[in-house]
């Protein structure tokens, strides 16, 4: 069956890869107008949005619409720089991300790994708690969790923003879902080479499981940074408070002041796109089966 | 360089892997060996680890009760330092600055905290649970949850030499539980350049104001002729709405002897059906009051004869507007009414050793001259009567609209003031409208989905439903 079918094989894998070359030049036009079609859908409000920000408060509802600002002028940054103690939001908001990151990965992973890996009646009990809590919204959660947290003592303090936040279902769910592709023969072969529980976990698993540390760390990075009525709720002292938080403060009940808004908005921005772009290769690279076969 | 290491005990695992899958027996009957071999070594070295969670809980437990013991100690200043919560977008200078002259007369400190508007209901709710509401408080309306815990602030809402406008005042079995910070009135602005461009002419004077029907006239006129896009925007607000029904004869949605919502007179249904000939996307664009357009970012695009909002957008259109002349106008009659709201209600918290200087703190807010102090700098209409305030605004058509605004307070129909006085009377019984159907039900209305009389007795119904 080889020897026969083998000779054709060539020259009809030679003609198709001649066929696509040609084919594949309109084929690449589409793709990369469609590429840049959508960079110009998701660009354009951003651009607007930064531009906005530099305009004074009378051009922002100015009719016919502008992108450009006609007088540029920053005092919506300085207004909303004075307007709450940024830099302190800011430290306060830094504090609360790198913690509940680095802690949810931890936990994520630690969580994932023993539901893919070991099995038991109880650990597939507590897989199917561990996704009903996603069917709950957050709101029906506030109460209880408040209480929780104020007889644990630890209202008004960073840690009642990042302990609760530790455990999320998406990361478990998400390195369960890896730890399930990496090959059990692997544990194995460690395990026979006496490498311990936890040695195998932490010097095997977690390495192999980067691509999805990085993922859950952005998204992790994001969700807490992004957090607004949990902080508000359980932080009390303004000297504690989060960066969206005081954003927040500039939307009144009755109107909003935009230009400061604007400004605000992009103060609070940019660490979040510092951070992406230090960390962008990995991102993109979120290469999810880590070159394992199995 | 751990790093590294990691990657090479990886690689060797990687490479003895290969090796064993290489082999074709393996599919099967090693996976069962596997399954057989896993619970024996996993359990045994899984038991070395039991005591981990508990340790983990333990020092969780602990850093958590360390900063907590660290909080009371902060909080636990004692009677040097009250807090006073509000939430504002722009109207803070004024307190910063009473903050300042108090604590150089009596030795506390007051720590002015703005917290945001979404949200602040929440947060006084939760706090309260905590116990860890703050000392004094400038608060949208009051919640059952915490009303026991108020001081009486009669002292100060009682003295003569204040003259607290005593209708507006909160009061409990001869308690004070809220003296409002100031008034916020519903009111009429336009575009004064429209107008002049067009050579319409319009009142200046409340006590001489004009009809709904001469208003509209003149902004079609004034659209016709300078090719503007609409008459007039209208907030979508169940207390704006209001203003309108008043103006029109209407007494609205009222609460009756038996404490429930009463259906509507006549006079109100036929309010609501010119308010929604209205919206017939000439007069006004329907997306206000259907699909949630802003109608402050309408008006300031210059394509919109007037605005019906109210007495909190002149800072914002003071600074915000540059294209154009903008001037307040008086409310439309024949009726002449407004709706009349409590921009805050200052509330002080019976919080122990705080207590004291929180009710001075209240006292020296409401003294005449700190609080025309107050009120000027946070361009606040007055609680008080009779005083002579100068706003420092720099722009002519918001000193203008002030001065307006005031003698429109002094003329309005006491109706003005019966939807927050029901909202107050609910709370201190215990109740609380926490969801106004009057939004949802005037859009179904506008869109065509249902007619007036139903639309009348859902509001009602609506209503009524959440006062149990």
């Amino acid at each position: 069956m080889a020897v026969t079918t083998a000779p054709p094989r060539p020259p009809a894998l030679r003609r198709r890869r001649k066929k696509g070359t040609t084919g594949e030049l309109p084929k690449k036009v589409w793709a990369t107008a469609i590429m840049w079609l959508m960079v110009v859908v998701y660009g354009f409000p951003v651009l607007w949005f930064l531009l906005s920000s530099i305009k004074p408060a009378g051009e922002l509802f100015s009719y016919p619409l502008t992108l450009f600002p006609e007088n540029p002028t920053l005092k919506g940054f300085t207004q909303a720089w004075t307007s709450f103690d940024v830099a302190q939001y800011f430290v306060n908001t830094l504090i609360v991300t790198v913690a509940a990151t680095l802690l949810t990965i931890v936990a994520s992973a630690a969580c994932g790994y023993a539901l893919a890996k070991y099995n038991n009646w109880w650990i597939k009990a507590f897989t199917i708690c561990i996704l009903a809590t996603t069917m709950l919204p957050g709101e029906v959660l506030l109460a209880p969790l408040f209480l929780v947290v104020r007889d644990l003592n630890m209202y008004n303090s960073l840690s009642a923003v990042v302990v609760p936040a530790v455990i999320t279902a998406t990361g478990t769910f998400m390195f369960r879902q890896f730890f399930l592709t990496v090959p059990d023969d692997l544990l194995e072969a460690a395990r026979i080479d006496g490498s311990g529980e936890l040695s195998t976990f932490l010097r095997i698993m977690l390495p192999l499981s980067r691509p999805i540390m990085l993922t859950l760390a952005i998204f992790s990075f994001q969700w807490r940074w992004n957090d607004y009525i949990w902080p508000l709720v359980v932080l009390n002292d303004p000297s504690k408070y989060t960066l969206q938080i005081g954003v927040a403060t500039i939307v009144g009940a009755e109107n909003v002041n935009w230009s400061v808004l604007l400004g605000a908005s992009v103060l609070s921005m940019i660490p979040l796109v510092l951070i992406y772009l230090v960390f962008q290769k990995y991102v993109m690279n979120a290469d999810i089966n880590a070159g394992l076969k199995d | 360089m751990t790093s590294v290491c990691q990657d090479n005990f990886l690689r060797e695992y990687v490479l003895t892997i290969d090796a064993v899958s290489a082999c074709p027996l393996t599919s099967v009957a090693y996976k069962g060996c596997v399954d057989h071999k896993e619970i024996t070594p996993m359990t045994t070295s899984l038991r070395r680890w039991r005591w981990l969670p508990v340790v983990v809980a333990t020092a969780a437990v602990l850093t958590a009760c360390g900063s907590g013991s660290d909080d009371d100690s902060s909080s636990g200043g004692g009677a040097k330092k009250i807090t006073f919560w509000l939430s504002t977008a722009a109207q803070i200078q004024g307190y910063t600055d009473l903050a300042k002259e108090f604590e150089a007369k009596e030795g506390v400190t007051v720590e002015v905290v703005n917290q945001p508007y979404d949200g602040y209901q929440d947060k006084l709710r939760q706090s309260a649970q905590a116990n860890s509401l703050p000392d004094v408080a400038s608060v949208p309306s009051l919640d059952t949850i915490w009303i026991n815990q108020l001081q009486d602030l009669s002292d100060t809402a009682n003295n003569d030499a204040n003259k607290i406008r005593k209708d507006l005042v909160t009061e409990q079995d001869g308690k004070v539980l809220a003296i409002p910070s100031d008034l916020t009135a519903a009111g009429l602005f336009i575009n004064k350049s429209l107008f002049t461009k067009a050579g319409v002419t319009f009142p200046t004077d409340p006590a001489q104001t004009w009809t709904w029907d001469e208003f509209l006239a003149a902004a079609t006129k004034v659209r016709t002729a300078t090719g503007a896009k609409y008459d007039l925007v209208y907030d979508n607000s169940p207390a704006r709405i209001r203003a309108f029904i008043y103006n029109n004869g209407g007494k609205g949605f009222q609460l009756g002897s038996d404490g429930k919502y009463q259906m509507p007179d006549a006079a109100t249904v036929s309010a609501l059906e010119k308010f929604k000939a209205m919206n017939d996307d000439k007069v006004m664009p329907k997306s206000v009051w259907t699909s949630g357009a802003d109608p402050n970012a309408l008006f300031k695009s210059g394509q919109v004869v007037a605005y019906f909002s109210g007495v909190w957008q002149v800072p914002d259109f003071a600074e915000g507007i540059t294209d154009f002349e903008w001037a307040s106008a008086p409310t439309p009659g024949p009726v002449h009414a407004t709706d009349i709201n409590l921009g805050g209600k200052v509330v002080a918290f019976n919080n122990g050793d705080a207590a004291a200087p929180a009710k001075k703190w209240v006292d020296f807010i409401f003294q005449r001259e700190n609080y025309t102090k107050l009120a000027q700098a946070n361009g606040y209409l007055s609680v008080e009567s009779g005083l002579t305030l100068t706003y420092p605004f720099e722009s002519k058509a918001a000193l203008d609209a002030f001065a307006l605004y005031n003698k429109e307070i002094e003329l309005a129909d006491p109706i003005s003031a019966s939807g927050q006085a029901a909202g107050t009377k609910l709370i201190l019984e215990g109740k609380a409208i926490q969801d106004d159907p009057t939004k949802a039900e005037m859009a179904k209305y506008i869109n065509g989905e249902q007619d007036v009389q139903k639309t009348v007795e859902n509001i009602v119904n609506g209503l009524n439903s959440q006062l149990g």
